[in-house]
């Protein structure tokens, strides 16, 4: 147990990035109650965005320019296609049946992915992400990886300035009233289409920046990282209480450190040797999904749904 | 062409043609493949060797490395004295190209090895030449039991290169090097 | 208007769809009259697209430089050789579609492939039945060639239509446990596997000679293919203080996994089998796999006057992908299929049998007994269908380049 503190480190990492995407999830289940499945691929447009933006400047610049052209470009191409998704996909079918905008999110995941694998150059492997590379940070209890760094710094920034723009600002306040009562907020002036555009827009944001994490963490950006880490992120926004921003943050942490402690110790409980290490990782982070959902069905900071339907 | 001719004989098509031949053609058509098949005969067997049926052929001229040419095999290993906890290994090189063998180890840290008698082995193309190993277990604590594939390091020189190369000599070299680690340092060695 | 996009775009996808279900069924008509050239094709399955594709193509490019030669140099009078390639995603599923397609289609005589093992368990039952041949170039897993319990000392062969070119990890393991544990002076493993048919099987054989000569294995762990953050193992292996990891599995995940580790702060080298002998893994891993090393099939194509031959036609054709660990494998295998095929038509009057189920079966019975100077060295089989010349060799990564530090042979006998 003397790496707790790295493990945990690991957690949080992981958890942060989980995290962020699943701000796209609960933002968008929040405001139009769509489950939106093609958010993992939003993601991985991010990914690819910065990578682009790597790939076009020189070579050697250092990253500390590059990172912030990469972000750049990652949150331009990850929020235009999700911009475009929601008009051209979603809006078409909003007001028609639940199900309808399920099949057409599930069919654009697809699309997405298949688009990138046919056009991006040389996207039908992984493409290797830069890295920043150097030694470890070692703070004496932890030693902390460089690229763990970014998203260390990343997620409470965001987090921090999404919960401004929520709470004090304008679009923020119609953002919560279009989301407890849609039909009210519109009556009261609100414009929705806005707002659902704007919920859109902001978790494809996030997703971009979590894109340039994973990056980072693997060295790799590929056409099918987003199936993975958005169900991985989609499990955060459910286990924290979908539609809760903080909740999904929350979730993803959890989760995150979850998978880490799975990976590091199931193994060493006596009896339990086998379902240890890597490969059982998920099954018993889902094993804690269900859990919690067996004792707070609305999540961890869910609320209860009684009151909408 | 010889052997398609030759060999389409059955075939409706070509006997047809043959009959309309005329006497002379036919005769000289029989001459021509004749002469063909001799000297299709001669160049098969002239370049001695199964089947190189490979194109393009470059750097003809030139030894192939020493991994290519040469194969060592084991033939058995006798001479075990518990005493002094040495033993001989018999190996028996083949090689398509002459080979100088210049040193072989087991790089075991127990064990320590060299060619017997101590000057390098000439293995020549035409015969399989045997090559001796004097071995000797310097400590018991060390040894591995069971392995499965045990490797000798050799060194082997040719005209084109020197190369240091494994030669992984299989099941039977691993059980009888098996035996003789038991022989020499008891049953109970380790495990 | 929106309602129209969609529909254009449905209907878009749908004709893509269609059209490209409508390239792989072409209905072929076997055999012509004596004077015509016979066509017959040669399948090629390997995962040409996805994590795997840079060896899946790599393949399939070799096995068409084979093809070309033979129709180029007029290898086998009469016949004139095709190419079908399937993509097996690196799918045990795919792969039995695929073989099930071959098999359908009766100019087929016989395949290439594929690259991995579990994919190539799913195939050799449908080559069977249909008694087509099958030579794998890449596959190293034991138990394909030799039955479930090999490793009793019970071979047992399964299939007689199953060939392969490449090295078997009963020797690919265990020499690299010799390896590390005599030459290198490493005592201290951590074994990491992805549970697949390959990866479990090599890191097993490596395990256990590694215990026996007397090694310590300071841990364990296994990781799912897919997954790529592999933090959490890495802090593991470095608290455990193991001298290297030997990780069974694909490069997909070991470039990321040997990464990670290394940036999890462990000095441990990552050392593998084939799979992780590919140059994505350097451009995946970066520095961070400087010094990690990889056993591979064969002697290093360098040190074979055949296999520059090979290179420079490589080159020559123009492919756009690098011929990767298989090519030379691939080649061979090819062109061991062109071989029972000249065989064949020798044997049979200078044509091929008139049915393509006895066409088959003839070629497989040729194939135990073709022998031939190939880009790898010499190629012929032994009674299991496994390649009589059994060399491989460690690299190691250095400057960014795979470089040969050591190639060995194995001879039973």
């Amino acid at each position: 147990m003397q790496d707790l503190p790295d493990q945990l480190a690991n957690g949080l990492a992981l958890g942060a990035l989980y995290g962020l995407i699943a701000i796209g999830y609960t933002m968008v289940y929040g405001i139009v109650q769509l489950i939106n499945f093609a958010h993992g691929e939003i993601f991985m447009i991010g990914g690819f965005g910065a990578l682009t933006a790597y790939l076009w400047l020189p070579d050697g610049t250092r990253l500390a320019v590059a990172l912030p052209l990469m972000i750049l470009l990652a949150v331009v191409c990850a929020v235009l296609v999700a911009i475009g998704a929601e008009r051209f996909a979603y809006r078409p079918l909003r007001g028609g049946p639940r199900l309808s905008p399920l099949i057409t999110a599930i069919g654009l995941s697809l699309a997405l992915q298949q688009a990138v694998w046919a056009f991006y150059p040389d996207a039908k492997k992984a493409r290797p992400f830069p890295q920043i590379g150097g030694g470890d940070f070692d703070l004496g209890f932890v030693t902390v990886s460089r690229e763990d760094l970014f998203i260390f710094v990343s997620a409470p920034v965001c987090m921090l300035a999404l919960g401004l723009f929520v709470a004090k600002t304008r679009t923020g306040r119609a953002m919560q009233a279009t989301s407890q009562d849609p039909d009210t907020a519109k009556l009261m002036g609100v414009n929705t289409d806005r707002i659902i555009v704007m919920a859109f827009a902001i978790g494809a944001a996030f997703a971009a920046i979590a894109a340039i994490a994973q990056g980072f963490k693997t060295g790799e950006v590929n056409f099918r990282m987003g199936f993975i880490a958005g169900l991985k992120a989609f499990t955060a926004a459910v286990l924290g209480g979908i539609g809760n921003i903080y909740g999904a943050m929350v979730g993803g942490l959890v989760l995150g450190v979850a998978e880490a402690m799975a990976t590091a110790y199931i193994g060493d409980i006596p009896g339990l040797e086998q379902f240890g290490g890597g490969s059982w990782k998920d099954v018993w982070a889902f094993i804690l999904l269900i859990l919690v959902l067996l004792v707070r069905p609305q999540g961890i900071l869910g609320e209860r749904l009684a009151d909408r339907a | 062409m010889g052997d398609i001719l030759s060999g389409g004989g059955d075939r409706p098509g070509l006997s047809e043609r043959w009959d309309a031949l005329p006497r002379r053609g036919r005769q000289l058509l029989v001459a021509l493949v004749g002469c063909a098949l001799l000297a299709g005969a001669a160049v098969s067997v002239l370049p001695a060797g199964p089947g190189k049926s490979r194109p393009a052929h470059t750097a003809r001229h030139k030894v192939p490395y020493p991994v290519h040419s040469t194969r060592i095999g084991f033939v058995r290993i006798l001479d075990v004295d518990a005493r002094n906890r040495s033993f001989r290994i018999e190996l028996r090189a083949v090689t398509k190209d002459p080979v100088l063998v210049r040193r072989i180890s087991q790089e075991y840290q127990a064990l320590t090895m060299k060619l017997d008698p101590a000057q390098a082995v000439m293995v020549r193309p035409e015969r399989a030449e045997p090559v001796w190993v004097r071995a000797r277990v310097t400590s018991c604590r060390d040894l591995p039991v069971r392995a499965r594939l045990p490797f000798l390091d050799i060194t082997l020189r040719n005209a084109r290169a020197s190369q240091d190369l494994s030669f992984i000599l299989g099941d039977r070299y691993a059980r009888a090097l098996d035996r003789v680690f038991r022989t020499v340092c008891g049953p109970s060695s380790r495990r | 208007m929106r309602h129209r996009s969609l529909l254009i775009l449905t209907a878009t996808v749908t004709v893509g769809a269609l059209s490209l279900s409508a390239c792989g069924s072409r209905d072929g008509k076997s055999g012509g009259d004596s004077g015509e050239k016979t066509t017959v094709v040669i399948g090629v399955d390997a995962p040409l697209t996805g994590d795997l594709s840079a060896l899946g193509q790599g393949i399939k490019n070799s096995s068409d430089l084979a093809v070309k030669t033979a129709n180029k140099n007029d290898e086998v009078k009469g016949v004139t050789f095709k190419l079908e390639s399937l993509d097996d995603q690196a799918q045990a599923g795919t792969g039995q579609q695929n073989a099930t397609k071959l098999v359908g289609n009766d100019q087929v005589v016989g395949v290439v492939g594929p690259l991995n093992s579990h994919v190539g368990q799913s195939m050799q039952k449908v080559f069977g039945n249909a008694h087509l041949v099958q030579v794998s170039p890449a596959n190293t897993a034991p138990e394909l060639s030799q039955g479930p319990n090999w490793q009793k000392g019970q071979k047992k062969r399964l299939f007689d239509t199953y060939f392969r070119t490449s090295t078997t990890d009963a020797v690919q393991g265990p020499y690299a446990a010799q390896y590390l544990y005599n030459k290198r002076k490493l005592k201290k493993a951590y074994i990491i596997d992805d549970k697949k048919t390959y990866g479990a099987g090599l890191a097993g054989t490596f395990t256990d000679e590694f215990k026996k000569l007397g090694g310590k294995v300071v841990g364990t762990d296994h990781i799912n293919p897919d997954d790529r953050d592999f933090s959490a193992v890495g802090t593991k292996v470095a608290k455990s203080k193991a001298d290297f990891v030997y990780y069974g599995g694909e490069y997909p995940a070991g470039a990321p996994l040997s990464a990670q580790i290394t940036k999890a702060g462990s000095k441990a080298l990552v050392v593998g089998g084939d799979a992780l002998y590919s140059e994505e893994y350097i451009k995946l891993g970066k520095k961070n796999v400087e010094g990690d090393l990889a056993t591979s099939v064969g002697a290093p194509l360098e040190t074979l006057d055949t296999a520059k031959t090979f290179m420079k036609d490589y080159k020559a054709a123009g492919y756009k992908l690098p011929y990767e660990a298989y090519g030379g494998y691939s080649y061979d295998s090819t062109w061991a299929i062109i071989q029972a095929v000249k065989a064949v038509v020798e044997k049979n009057d200078g044509k091929l049998p008139d049915t393509i189920d006895d066409t088959r079966k003839q070629i497989t019975e040729a194939m135990q007994d073709v022998r031939f100077e190939g880009v790898t060295g010499d190629v012929s089989f032994d009674k299991y269908g496994d390649t009589t010349n059994k060399q491989l060799s460690v690299y190691e990564v250095k400057d960014g380049k795979h470089k040969p530090v050591k190639t060995g042979t194995f001879q039973e006998g």
